[in-house]
């Protein structure tokens, strides 16, 4: 890490005389990833990478580059932006970056045990589980990865951050149709669930086989984590203000309103001990926070950066991204009632273990479809009754929100091929979902 | 060229010496510049010049893979000795990998930009942006979110192989996206697309974008003030190249990818319809044929060589309705005994070949559009699109139009709101019974892998008529 600081430094001290304002990152990135598929390893897969980004205002101009890891490099790279600002045209919006020194809860993120784990028997047992509960074939990936992040900005901020971060992520394929797909995010070794995560992989696979079909309509669903923490994802994307500007949130406007049923609390705390995307401070060095987007339903405001919370009279919610501002740490509150209870208010209703290709027909107002995959389970009188296929969610996200009925009282880190920014969600259930089918 | 080709052949080296027994090595020099224009606001202007190596090696039939941007000898030592040792870790799992091999070829070659993409100044690009957002603010539509992205990347690649395979290639492009939300009284409605080739800032030129997304918003804003709901039971869709792309990259293109036959996608971007046993099965109707072809000049999925050293060729994923041919890797042609043909692509050096799609079509038929919409009697055209998707096995899709008209008697009429196909695979090539003349190929950017190696291609062919279906 030593040679990335003296290159921010570098980078620091020649951008001094031409930017307003500037914030260099370094980071060092080993991550260590073995891919599976049909019970074997398909490829192992190691990056050691060194990143110098660099943001400037340069008269106005916003700019932004990596430099490569030498001082040539990085002697061109400013030589591009400082030409660059020349040549294109002022940001009237932008409004600076925050204001240092600060001072920086440490947070736990780091687990050094995670540094050259033996991935390889971690898969291997896993794929074992699934076999020995009798599925066909496990695929999937279990990746670590260890961060080293510093920075240094021209508003009195330099930072150092660390972090270790798992993920595994495993699919059992059953017989006659069968499939279950589970995963686990971590920060520490001691959190790492492989087993009971492909334990439940597989007896999803198993339940899911043979599947039938069912009849298009209105259905309450009952979404487990990995459904769940993708959609949430869109919402808490959509409560970025750069969403809002840009047309790709149905969150605009509703700050003060009701836009979730009581049961809907989300927040952003990038402060957490062992929070799975938890960090000391946020691009532009602002010390993160925690921040409510939604609580019991109502909208309390947007994730913002120093420049857009200016422009909006607001604080920073400590969210940069200094072009666009992102949600970080994001939680959806876990409720009282555990999966069985929940599921027992489900007189007719749909068991959803994964959902991909999720697209909006219309993101301010939330129309939009995403498919279930893998298993999916037609629910009565609070029992899975059968397993079904070929359906399709088509509903409004915004609606869903509010006809959210409950969230579990089982809360879990999810990371997922879609998902690459994790986040910590129970599972939820929705009140009356539109599904479709596809003609055949 | 700036990559330093010694480099290459060290990191080479390195990897036999160790043991490998197959290795091959991506050296690549990205060039990138990209400029952002939101609601009339520059937000931000990039550039970035990025050098790194990808290293696979083939060890006791395990793969392994690593990468780097430190490209000192110590750092490719590091990088190389990380592949071999986590691909030895692995090979107690007793793998059985195989690689399929491919002739050597010594080679060069480069897309020459009529004009070059360093001699169009930032602000000019940026003003491009600023051209567009003037057309579309002068239709008088009510737009309040408008984004824009311009970008342009010079990729400069040499490749390296223990077969003795040399290949350096040097390919601009140029990437233009835009997303549009409008207002019409209390509707609104949203536009977006993506423009891109394998060239210099004459495509730019060529995409014509004032005019063309103006033209666009102006129909649209037609459709939303006057647009009724599509017509009810079963009816004749005619839909443009832009639905009929889509419709190829997603069900005629994605489940003859041989890495999601054999399952090695399963936990990622899924699996197939298709087995192996499905070549000559009669999918579709007769009038439908596909290919896959990374040779068409200035495409956005161009190349000549893939990123395992193989040479590029046209490949006939569907002939007049029978399956007839896979995306493959050196590994997939192995694991089905069938040739390579050079379809193994990675987005950058710090991501493994995988089999992709390059440019993937539905070959012309001999009618025209007009005679297409002139034999129906009750049905839609369908232009373009918003909404859509597809389940991981290539089957259940969806595809929601955006500007749309009625069909009756063989004639244009009033807009309609919304159609839906949803449809399976099946159900949907067997119900294509005309292709149009009116080829176009439009760029998308085609997700997949694990890392997400975000690709460009194509995806296109002409209007197609897909008879006797029911609207959503």
């Amino acid at each position: 890490m030593n040679k990335a600081i003296e290159l921010a430094e570098y980078a620091s001290k020649r951008l001094k005389p031409l930017a307003g304002d500037f914030a260099i990152s370094a980071e060092e990135r080993n991550q260590s990833q073995i891919k599976f598929s049909n019970n074997k390893i398909s490829t192992s897969q190691r990056w050691i990478v060194t990143t110098i980004g660099i943001f400037a205002s340069i008269n106005k101009r916003t700019l932004a580059t990596n430099a490569g890891i030498d001082r040539k490099s990085v002697d061109k790279a400013i030589g591009m932006l400082e030409k660059l600002s020349r040549s294109v045209s002022e940001n009237r919006e932008y409004r600076g970056i925050a204001e240092g020194p600060f001072k920086y809860r440490e947070t736990e993120s780091f687990d050094k045990k995670m540094i050259d784990l033996d991935l390889c028997g971690y898969v291997e047992d896993s794929i074992n589980t699934c076999l020995a509960k009798g599925v066909k074939r496990a695929s999937g990936i279990f990746d670590t990865t260890a961060s080293y992040y510093y920075l240094l900005t021209s508003n009195n901020v330099e930072a150092n951050d660390k972090s270790t971060k798992a993920y595994f992520s495993i699919r059992a394929l059953a017989e006659n149709d069968g499939s279950g797909h589970c995963v686990f995010a971590s920060r520490r070794t001691e959190d790492f669930r492989h087993a009971e995560t492909a334990e439940n992989a597989a007896e999803t696979a198993l339940l899911s086989q043979n599947p039938g079909t069912l009849k298009q309509g209105k259905y309450d669903i009952f979404f487990e984590h990995l459904p769940t923490a993708n959609l949430m994802e869109h919402v808490a994307n959509s409560a970025s203000i750069f969403s809002v500007e840009a047309g790709l949130s149905f969150l605009g406007g509703k700050v003060g309103k009701k836009v979730g049923s009581d049961t809907f609390t989300m927040i952003d705390d990038a402060t957490a001990d062992w929070g799975i995307n938890s960090r000391k401070f946020d691009e532009e060095g602002a010390p993160t926070r925690k921040t409510n987007i939604i609580d019991k339903g109502v909208m309390k405001g947007y994730l913002h950066n120093t420049s857009t919370a200016k422009k909006y009279k607001t604080r920073t919610t400590a969210n940069a991204g200094i072009i666009s501002p992102r949600p970080i740490n994001v939680m959806l509150q876990k409720g009282n009632l555990n999966k069985d209870e929940i599921l027992g208010k489900i007189k007719k209703g749909l068991l959803v273990t994964n959902i991909w290709y999720t697209r909006f027909q219309n993101h301010t107002t939330g129309d939009f479809s995403t498919i279930p995959r893998d298993g999916l389970f037609l629910i009565e009188n609070g029992r899975i009754k059968k397993a079904v296929k070929g359906l399709r969610i088509s509903d409004n996200l915004a609606g869903m929100l509010k006809r959210a009925a409950a969230s579990s009282n089982d809360s879990r880190s999810i990371m997922s091929w879609e998902l690459e920014n994790p986040i910590t969600v129970p599972q939820i259930h929705i009140k009356d979902v539109t599904i479709t089918r596809s003609e055949e | 060229m700036a990559v330093d080709f010694d480099s290459a052949e060290f990191a080479l080296e390195s990897a036999l010496k160790q043991g490998a027994k197959f290795a091959d090595i991506r050296l690549e020099r990205s060039v990138y510049n990209g400029f952002l224009l939101k609601n009339g606001i520059p937000e931000v202007s990039a550039f970035d010049d990025s050098t790194g190596m990808g290293i696979r090696v083939f060890i006791n039939r395990t793969v392994g893979f690593s990468a780097t941007n430190n490209l000192s000898r110590d750092g490719i030592r590091n990088a190389v000795n990380w592949a071999i040792k986590d691909a030895k870790s692995c090979s107690r799992l007793k793998n059985s990998i195989s690689l399929t091999k491919a002739k050597p070829h010594i080679d060069k070659y480069k897309v020459v930009q009529k004009t070059n993409l360093e001699d169009i100044s930032p602000r000019e690009k940026l003003n491009e942006l600023f051209e567009i957002d003037k057309a579309i603010l002068s239709t008088n539509a009510k737009a309040p979110a408008r984004y824009f992205s311009l970008s342009d990347t010079i990729n400069e690649k040499y490749y390296v192989n223990s077969e003795g395979s040399r290949i350096f290639s040097e390919v601009p492009r140029v990437n233009f996206y835009y997303f549009i939300t409008l207002i019409e009284g209390r509707k609104s409605s949203q536009r977006y697309w993506q423009y891109g080739k394998a060239a210099g800032f004459e495509a730019v030129r060529e995409f014509d974008l004032p005019n063309t997304l103006s033209a666009d918003i102006v129909n649209l804003r037609k459709n939303m003030k006057k647009g009724v709901s599509p017509p009810k039971g079963k009816i004749d869709a005619v839909v443009g190249p832009q639905i009929t792309g889509i419709i190829v990259h997603e069900s005629g293109g994605h489940p003859y990818e041989a890495d999601r036959i054999l399952g090695r996608e399963a936990a990622q971007a899924g699996e197939s319809f298709i087995t192996e046993e499905s070549t000559g099965l009669q999918i579709g109707s007769n009038a439908v044929s596909i290919t896959d072809d990374p040779t068409i000049p200035n495409s956005f999925g161009f190349y000549l060589y893939d990123d395992e050293g193989a040479k590029a060729e046209t490949k006939q994923l569907m002939n007049e309705g029978r399956i007839s041919g896979f995306l493959h890797s050196r590994e997939t042609s192995a694991a089905m005994k069938m040739p390579i043909n050079a379809s193994a692509r990675a987005n950058s050096y710090d991501r493994e070949a995988i089999p992709r799609m390059s440019n993937t079509a539905i070959a012309p038929g001999d009618f025209t559009e007009e005679e297409l919409i002139e034999d129906v009697r009750k049905g839609v055209y369908i232009k373009n699109f918003t909404e859509w998707n597809i389940d991981d096995k290539r089957v259940n899709q969806k595809y929601v139009g955006a500007e749309a008209y009625a069909i009756r008697n063989g004639r244009l009429e009033e807009p309609v709101l919304s159609p839906t196909i949803e449809i399976t695979t099946h159900a949907l090539y067997k119900a294509i019974d005309a292709v149009a003349n009116n080829m176009e190929y439009h760029a998308g950017t085609c997700g997949k892998g694990e890392p997400m190696q975000a690709l460009p291609v194509w995806f296109g062919g002409p209007s197609i008529r897909i008879k006797g279906i029911k609207l959503k």
